[in-house]
């Protein structure tokens, strides 16, 4: 499921939220938080922060990161990059 | 397919252990599950709390009586998975393995199994018999969750115990349960998660490898398994171990299989699902939440874009007719304040009243303006952002914006473009990459303002009359249709290969915090105020200085020498220098092309037909909406993105907006217009 997962964040460089990947993995939108924290806790994915570099000196910078306001976005880092081109799905 | 731990225990073995000595309750579970509040009902009072050896982690154990015996209950640190990610999970598995309680109760929040269940997933693989607690079970059925403990126990082939502990139910079933396992009279066969055939090879040939040398507490398979899932304390332990020919062997076995841990995880996620599956019920669309219920409309493809076409014509509509008339209003005070000041400084040299009036008032004071619409802005931003619908317009216009390399993120602040390309800038803030906010930002300018928009509006009945509506029209759309060309050959071409793909959680909807909204527009005008407002005036004083000096005569200043030398280009798009000038002039603010026509033309409405040809005006126009954007979007592109994207934006849009207005002439003059 873990590969699966991967897998699909590489074919397409969209957007996914939960509920698309649960249905393409046929699960549940639960169990695919499951997997992106287990796969960010593993490395292979991280969380992409929620201000840019250009916040660096921005008065809303605290707010910016005020939790359940904002979505959280995660995508794919150099070692599930690595592990993919691997398993032969990556190029 | 072999599980990686044999069934350690048997009925005799677990009433032997437990025969001579107080029987061991270790309690494990993930944070939040309810673990201490159980803890605290079975041993109310007696209770002895310490610190782990070693560790500054909490160690919590006390006493309960059941049935007339006595049970010793330890409280394990909250704990995810049992790998050595934290001194918690080290602390509970170590405690298993070393200390070997009779039995683990393995306490999991009954409302988000899948979360729960991987923590049993490895506990399974210990040498413990375990019982798993469904807690926090009424909390599952009042969010609509139906979860079977029969069903599940047969699943999992382990004994389950559905349990509400802050209202104290199931504790006695729990300890009925304990008893009846550590006396033998509970049939115990887990159903463990399994690995894939090619790795359970692996995972032998590391068995045999490791095997002799392993110490006598640990399950030689499952420190084979911890090695193969990459586990940073098993790992070190083994290497200092083995000799170092065989850890060379056991290292090139696990160098070559780096990412079994995917397979292993993925494996044990395949268990919960087929656990989930059998044992939960979940809500159907009607008793959903109501976000998964907004949802279903918002983020739909259809629906969710009627209804942000219908929240963008909101926040069109609020910005025209109260941002608007607000500028106009703000225009005209500043105004009437040139003038006052234009009086004041009657008696002064010229150039300090013209510095005040034009430079200051005219220039700087112009960000004054832009205020209206950007509170306007940045109120309706707040808003969207703090109900949660921000997300979901980034969500749902990803589509459209991908085709430019660019994610939904980048489609607010091309919508504030429309009102102000300052705030359009500012807005790029909110996009993570620094590639995807570098390419938002140079397609921003070719949004078209209202300051833009307003200067095409005053000038195209100038030259065609009753037709002017029709030739704004193609104006903005061919603006529109510049940014998206220019943002997919920007993509596909010079900014490309870096994009990525994004899981996005959706976060819940929330009722809009009006102190946040507050706050929000605050601190948004005053970093606005003095940060862009500092630049801003120092570089229209620079560009006053410039279209003042050296006598005072805008026709003799050296702007107009630069658009007297910049005549050659204005005409291959058949301009005059005059026009060019007042182009130049556009830079501190779109509006100055009308007031340097009206300089340099005197009654340019009546003049400009004349000396204009319709190829000529087309090419004007075409120019002017596409012209370089005025110094407050640049500055604020400066500031934003730092020197060289502002220069990058100043020759795409220059020489975007030259080669447009030389195309449109020379075709038009092809046309015989």
């Amino acid at each position: 499921m873990l590969f699966q997962l991967l897998e699909i964040l590489n074919r397409s460089d969209r957007l996914h939220t939960p509920p698309q990947l649960a249905e393409a993995l046929h699960t549940t939108p639960q169990m695919v938080q499951q997997l992106t924290e287990h796969l960010a806790r593993q490395g292979y994915l991280v969380e992409a922060p929620q201000c840019s570099d250009g916040c660096a000196d921005c008065a809303l910078r605290a707010m910016c990161s005020a939790e359940g306001h904002k979505a959280k976005l995660w995508t794919v880092t150099e070692k599930g990059l690595r592990a993919l081109h691997r398993s032969g799905g990556a190029p | 397919m072999q599980s990686p731990a044999n069934d350690l225990l048997t009925k005799t073995e677990t009433a032997q252990a437990s025969a001579n000595r107080t029987p061991v309750i270790a309690l494990a579970g993930q944070p939040n599950v309810g673990k201490s509040t159980i803890f605290n009902i079975l041993t109310g009072l007696n209770q002895h709390v310490g610190n782990w050896p070693g560790k500054t982690v909490e160690r919590k154990t006390g006493t309960c009586e059941h049935l007339g015996r006595a049970l010793t209950v330890v409280d394990l640190p909250g704990a995810y998975s049992l790998t050595a990610n934290s001194v918690e999970e080290r602390i509970a598995r170590d405690y298993i393995i070393q200390d070997r309680p009779d039995v683990v109760v393995a306490v999991v929040d009954a409302a988000i199994l899948e979360r729960s269940l991987y923590l049993v997933a490895e506990l399974l693989l210990l040498p413990a018999p375990v019982i798993l607690v469904l807690n926090m079970i009424d909390v599952a059925e009042q969010e609509g969750i139906k979860v079977e403990p029969q069903v599940l126990q047969a699943a999992l082939g382990i004994p389950v115990i559905p349990m509400c502990a802050t209202r104290g139910r199931g504790i006695h079933a729990l300890l009925d349960t304990v008893q009846a396992l550590i006396g033998g009279n509970l049939e115990y066969r887990p159903r463990r998660p399994t690995i894939l055939p090619n790795h359970e090879m692996i995972l032998a040939e590391l068995v045999r490898r490791i095997a002799p040398h392993v110490p006598d507490r640990y399950p030689v398979d499952w420190v084979a398994l911890k090695l193969l899932e990459g586990d940073s304390e098993i790992t070190t332990q083994m290497q200092e171990t083995l000799p170092n020919d065989v850890w060379e062997q056991v290292h090139a076995t696990l160098y070559e299989h780096e990412d079994a841990i995917l397979d292993i995880a993925g494996a044990r996620y395949g268990w919960i699902e087929r656990m989930v599956r059998a044992a939960v019920e979940r809500p159907k669309v009607g008793q959903m939440g109501l976000t998964a219920r907004l949802d279903k409309v918002l983020t739909h493809p259809i629906w969710g874009m009627a209804v942000l076409l219908a929240v963008l014509g909101g926040v069109f509509w609020l910005t025209y007719s109260i941002g608007v008339p607000l500028q106009t209003w703000l225009s005209d005070v500043l105004d009437r304040l040139a003038m006052v000041a234009g009086q004041a400084l009657a008696e002064a040299p010229g150039w300090l009243s013209a510095l005040a009036t034009d430079g200051i008032i005219g220039g700087a004071g112009m960000v004054v303006t832009f205020l209206p619409i950007l509170i306007v802005f940045f109120t309706v931003l707040a808003f969207l952002e703090d109900t949660g619908y921000m997300a979901r317009i980034a969500y749902l216009t990803d589509r459209f914006m991908h085709a430019m390399g660019l994610h939904g993120k980048s489609f607010i602040p091309l919508l504030l473009g429309f009102g102000c390309n300052v705030p359009a800038i500012l807005g790029t803030r909110i996009i993570e990459t620094r590639r995807a906010r570098g390419l938002t930002i140079l397609l921003a300018p070719l949004v078209p303002c209202t300051a833009r928009i307003a200067v095409v509006a005053v000038l195209a009945p100038v030259f065609f009359g009753n037709r002017a509506g029709l030739v704004v029209w193609v104006l903005v759309t061919g603006s529109l249709i510049a940014l998206a060309l220019l943002g997919i050959i920007l993509h596909r071409f010079i900014l490309r290969g870096e994009q990525v793909a994004f899981i996005m959680e959706l976060p819940l909807y929330h009722l809009p915090n009006l102190r946040t909204i507050g706050l929000y527009i605050w601190q948004n005008t005053v970093a606005f105020l003095k940060k862009a407002g500092t630049i801003i005036l120092l570089v229209s004083i620079v560009v006053w200085v410039f279209s003042y000096f050296p006598n005072g005569v805008v026709s003799e200043s050296y702007l107009a020498r630069a658009g007297k030398w910049l005549e050659p280009v204005g005409q291959w798009m058949g301009l005059s220098w005059e026009l060019i000038t007042a182009l130049l002039t556009s830079f501190i603010a779109k509006e100055n092309t009308i007031a340097t026509l009206g300089v340099l033309y005197g009654d340019y409405e009546t003049v400009l037909p004349t000396v204009l040809s319709p190829a000529g005006a087309l090419a004007f126009l075409t120019t002017q909406i596409l012209f370089i954007p005025c110094v407050a979007t640049v500055a604020t592109i400066k500031q934003e993105a730092g020197t060289k994207w502002m220069i990058a934006s100043l020759f795409l849009m220059l020489g975007l907006s030259l080669g447009a207005g030389i195309g449109v002439y020379q075709l038009g003059v092809l046309l015989g217009l």
